[in-house]
């Protein structure tokens, strides 16, 4: 098979992976769009349409959707679209820094990565952000101003999707620059106009709109949140870390040549375990590293041939099998059909009101209800975020009814699922608020299913 | 034949004789987890399929588990009958632990009679009878299988059909047990420490241990998924209960080595690895020596339990002990005492019969004592014929598997935890309803549970040190409808919500 047909069966592979989760979720039933994002995405970009006024500022991805009529539709689409067009481009830039069997090992195992799955099944910035970085770093390494021109046309908007994006590109074309030092110029260019209008941009932020607080109650654990087969929500699957390191590994016998390399490698595990926001980035980067190392393992001249053979094919299963089962630990992620049916109903027989519950099922209940929400999963932007947490965080907790009845002013509905009550917020069956909803005459149950459980709050 | 194979033919048939006489001896089996295994195998015999489905253990739970073992014990069972088969092919198994240390102790010390002498030992650890003598144990299997992988992974350099017979031989080891692991970790220490001494492993070595390590990875994913999306690291417990831990992990210290390995391969093991660290420093030796600090890694860190840690210890000591043992002879050999030889070795043989043999056939005969006898048969035939078939009965977690199997009854508890998400709060449950001495507090936990029936046995009154159920007299609520040595209480009391208008 020549190079043309691997990518080409590749692209097919990564195809079935980054829309199986939205066949599968279809296929049993559940029409909704997979996790809380898509759905904060697609209100913002309702109200980028409706012309209202937002407390942040919206990201081009949500101005790419607010274009179209049909947002749920383009919101499943559109990062397909995206990802097999990163695929492609990726497979462009390797072929300027890599071997034929590296390329296919690398883009073989991106196609399968969780991470990559993630990226571009769920409707997400990322999605956007990932192409034109590519596209931009495709750009960048080509000669000629026209080519270092379209580049930065690319990465202008990355500025408005954040800091870290633009931190990241500039990290990465710096570190692209050291092993090609003809482009220090290009870079030079790049670096001072990205830098500029990204200090131009954060000042308008800054003055435009209420500034972020740091946020102490998300906290992340360290391996669990990044190896999918551990049940991390994204990150990628245990073989691809073992291959990485393979990878590195086979990177350090030449490690003089390799250090900017190895460095890469350092950081970006680094990345990988501590900062959450960094996990799509360095789950790509660490799928390149998965590459190199199993195509060390196929070049590597073995005593045994059959051990060769049983390795590979091993690693192949592994790496098949944490793509498998992400696909269906995604497509059977929330909202699940039980609680859009829940909010289908809150929709047509709950007059206004605002409704109360963990907050990463706010955009949810935000989006199908229509209803306020106390607490939703965006945290930029709001300077009470924290104080909001902990009342929260009381009402969940306290027995005691008159304190819980005066933190509830405000609030109509309160909304529980089994999820809460199993470990997300309760793990005692009569625990805070779950004791104190025994009280008919505060709390009635207007709604009540095997997994779900509505109340309106009654407070005179 | 040559002579040594009819010696070693002999210390098979001994060893083979001794567990199989003291098998036989008992009708029924030693331990809960033995009636596990056979509900398995004879699920297996009707289904063709492992069950991944228990209906009666835990009132109903998946039943994760790698059924090799299971498997050849269902495949004897279409020719043989099951019971006869549960009882011999496992002692045949274990049995042939003196072959396989035969051969690895004759490549360690090159001399037949010192391999013979270690062969002979491994067939008497009173550990290793103690695990899997009348247990039904699949560490009668994985035993054999980690020490046929060690032998095969030191041979790898003597040809290309070691590196086959070793794969297929771990791969078995994986389907078998999960304590396959010991293997691979004991590659990867014995690989940092050659590091360390600056020898370099071969090419074939790195090989096989790349490929043990991504297969055993790659099957154990696929086989305990769910269980580790669940229990993360935590799996290492195996989800034993806060409650039991120190039943399953106690610490390990100097004279529990001696009274369960035996004085002389304990002691003689220890001064080996000593002189294999810092003395003689060959690349082989580290092999060895890295079995030993994964197991007293693995015992001292609790992540083993500590019959089974003890079990794959004591036989690497023995082999540690065919060292010794040639070097004392080669040692001898240029000394006076080179006529007192033959005298040395029964020196070491009364030393072995007194510390080891003898230990041994008392734990036999323990072994055999403390399996189910007839009184608690009559009383599971009672509860077959007397109770309905969806009854949930209430015993100790070491009965749970013995009445599922016996009576085919759901139970509430036993000692298969894997996968059961409240096995801690089952297990407190049942020690409230045999402890507490109200009533109040024990009908709520046994409506909880949908239990129709509480037992009584000697078990539980030794487990939880009582003579009886204090709330059991009331007979409106409890009646005693089995009265023998063993007591069957059928509940008739629940808890209802009372209205008052």
């Amino acid at each position: 098979m020549n190079e043309q047909n691997r990518v080409l069966l590749i692209i097919v592979v990564c195809l079935i992976f980054v829309s199986a989760p939205s066949a599968i979720r279809l296929i049993d039933g559940n029409s909704s769009l997979i996790g809380d994002k898509p759905y904060f995405n697609m209100k913002v970009a309702e109200s980028i349409e409706k012309g209202e006024n937002l407390a942040f500022p919206p990201d081009p991805y949500q101005y790419t959707l607010s274009v179209f009529e049909n947002k749920e539709l383009l919101s499943i689409v559109l990062p397909i679209f995206f990802g097999l067009t990163s695929l492609l481009l990726i497979a462009l830039i390797l072929k300027k820094i890599s071997d034929s069997i590296t390329r296919t090992t690398t883009l073989f195992i991106l196609a399968l990565s969780p991470v990559f799955i993630y990226t571009f099944s769920v409707s997400s910035k990322y999605s956007f952000v990932l192409t034109l970085m590519l596209a931009g770093f495709l750009m960048f390494t080509n000669k000629g101003w026209k080519n270092l021109l379209a580049s930065a046309a690319l990465f202008t908007p990355l500025i408005l999707f954040g800091n870290k994006e633009v931190f990241t590109i500039l990290f990465l074309l710096f570190l692209f620059t050291l092993t090609k030092k003809e482009n220090k110029k290009r870079f030079a260019f790049l670096f001072g106009y990205l830098f500029i209008l990204s200090a131009m941009y954060n000042l308008y932020i800054h003055n435009n709109f209420p500034m972020s607080v740091h946020t102490d109650f998300v906290q992340t654990g360290l391996f669990t949140n990044v190896i999918s087969d551990f049940g991390a929500h994204i990150g990628i699957g245990f073989f691809m870390f073992i291959l990485a390191f393979i990878g590195s590994y086979s990177l350090w016998k030449n490690k003089r040549e390799n250090y900017l390399m190895l460095g890469l490698f350092l950081f970006t595990i680094i990345a990988f375990f501590v900062r959450e926001d960094f996990i799509i980035y360095a789950g790509m980067i660490l799928s390149w590293y998965s590459g190199i190392g199993l195509a060390y393992i196929y070049k590597r001249k073995w005593e045994m041939d059959i051990l060769k053979y049983l390795t590979i094919i091993t690693l192949v299963s592994g790496l098949l099998f944490s793509a498998v089962s992400y696909v269906n630990v995604i497509s059977h992620s929330q909202p699940t059909t039980e609680q859009i049916e829940s909010f289908e109903w809150m929709k047509s027989e709950l007059p206004e009101g605002v409704v109360f519950s963990h907050y990463s099922k706010g955009f949810f209940i935000e989006q199908t209800t229509g209803l306020p929400v106390y607490m939703n999963g965006f945290f930029k932007h709001k300077p009470d975020i924290n104080e909001k947490y902990e009342i929260s965080e009381e009402i969940f907790y306290s027995r005691n009814q008159k304190k819980t009845k005066s933190l509830l002013q405000g609030i109509d509905y309160i909304w529980i699922d089994k999820d809460m009550k199993n470990g997300l917020v309760w793990n005692e069956k009569e625990e805070g608020l779950l004791f104190l909803l025994k009280d008919n005459e505060t709390f009635k149950k207007i709604y009540n299913t095997h997994k779900i459980t509505i109340y309106g709050v009654r407070l005179n | 034949m040559k002579r040594h194979h009819i010696f070693l033919a002999i210390i098979f048939v001994l060893t083979l004789t001794f567990n199989t006489v003291y098998t036989l001896k008992a009708d029924e089996f030693t331990g809960d987890q033995a009636y596990k295994i056979l509900r398995d195998v004879e699920h297996i015999q009707e289904e063709g399929t492992p069950m991944y489905s228990d209906d009666l253990s835990f009132g109903g739970r998946n039943h994760i588990y790698v059924p090799f073992f299971h498997y050849l014990l269902a495949f004897f069972s279409f020719v043989l009958p099951i019971t006869f088969v549960v009882k011999i092919i496992p002692t045949i198994l274990i049995s042939s632990i003196v072959l396989i240390v035969y051969k690895i102790a004759h490549k360690i010390s090159n001399n037949r009679n010192v391999a013979l002498f270690s062969a002979f030992m491994s067939g008497f650890i009173p550990v290793v009878t103690s695990q899997t003598l009348n247990t039904v144990s699949s560490y009668s299997l994985m035993l054999p299988l980690f020490f046929l992988s060690v032998y095969f992974f030191i041979k790898i350099e003597d040809g290309k059909k070691y590196v086959v017979y070793f794969i297929i031989t771990y791969l078995i080891s994986i389907l078998t047990h999960p304590s396959t692991m010991l293997f691979l970790i004991s590659a990867f220490v014995y690989m940092a420490l050659i590091f360390m001494e600056n020898i370099a492993p071969s090419r074939k070595e790195k090989e096989v241990v790349l490929f043990s390590a991504l297969f055993l990875v790659w099957a154990y994913f696929l086989m305990y998924k769910d269980i580790l999306l669940q229990y993360g690291p935590e799996i290492i417990w195996q989800n034993i209960p806060a409650l039991m831990r120190a039943e399953y992990f106690s610490d390990f210290n100097i004279l529990l080595g001696i009274v369960n390995i035996g004085l002389l391969p304990f002691l003689v093991g220890t001064y080996i690895v000593y002189q294999f660290f810092f003395i003689h420093k060959k690349k082989t030796n580290y092999f060895y020596i890295s079995i030993v600090l994964t197991i007293i890694v693995a015992l001292w860190l609790n992540v083993i339990e500590l019959g089974v840690g003890l079990s794959f210890l004591s036989i690497t000591l023995v082999l540690l002990f065919s060292y010794f043992y040639k070097n004392i002879l080669l040692y001898i050999k240029k000394t006076k005492f080179e006529k007192h030889e033959i005298k040395m070795l029964f020196g070491f043989v009364a030393i072995f019969i007194l510390t080891s043999v003898i230990p041994c056939f008392m734990q036999a005969s323990q072994n055999v004592s403390i399996s189910f006898d007839d009184e608690e048969i009559a009383a599971m035939e009672w509860i077959k014929l007397n109770t309905p078939k969806d009854s949930t009965i209430i015993a100790s977690v070491h009965e749970g598997s013995f009445i599922s199997y016996k009576t085919g009854r759901k139970t509430i508890v036993d000692t298969d935890f894997l996968a059961v998400s409240d096995a801690n709060q089952r297990l407190e449950d049942v020690r409230k309803i045999y402890l507490t001495r109200f009533q109040t507090e024990a009908i709520p936990l046994l409506d909880k549970y949908d239990a129709d029936y509480i037992l009584f046995s000697d078990r539980i009154r030794q487990y939880f040190g009582i003579d009886s159920i204090k709330y059991i007299e009331d007979e409106r609520c409890f009646e005693l409808q089995y009265n023998e040595r063993v007591r069957i209480y059928r509940v008739k009391c629940h808890l209802e919500v009372v209205r008052s208008e």
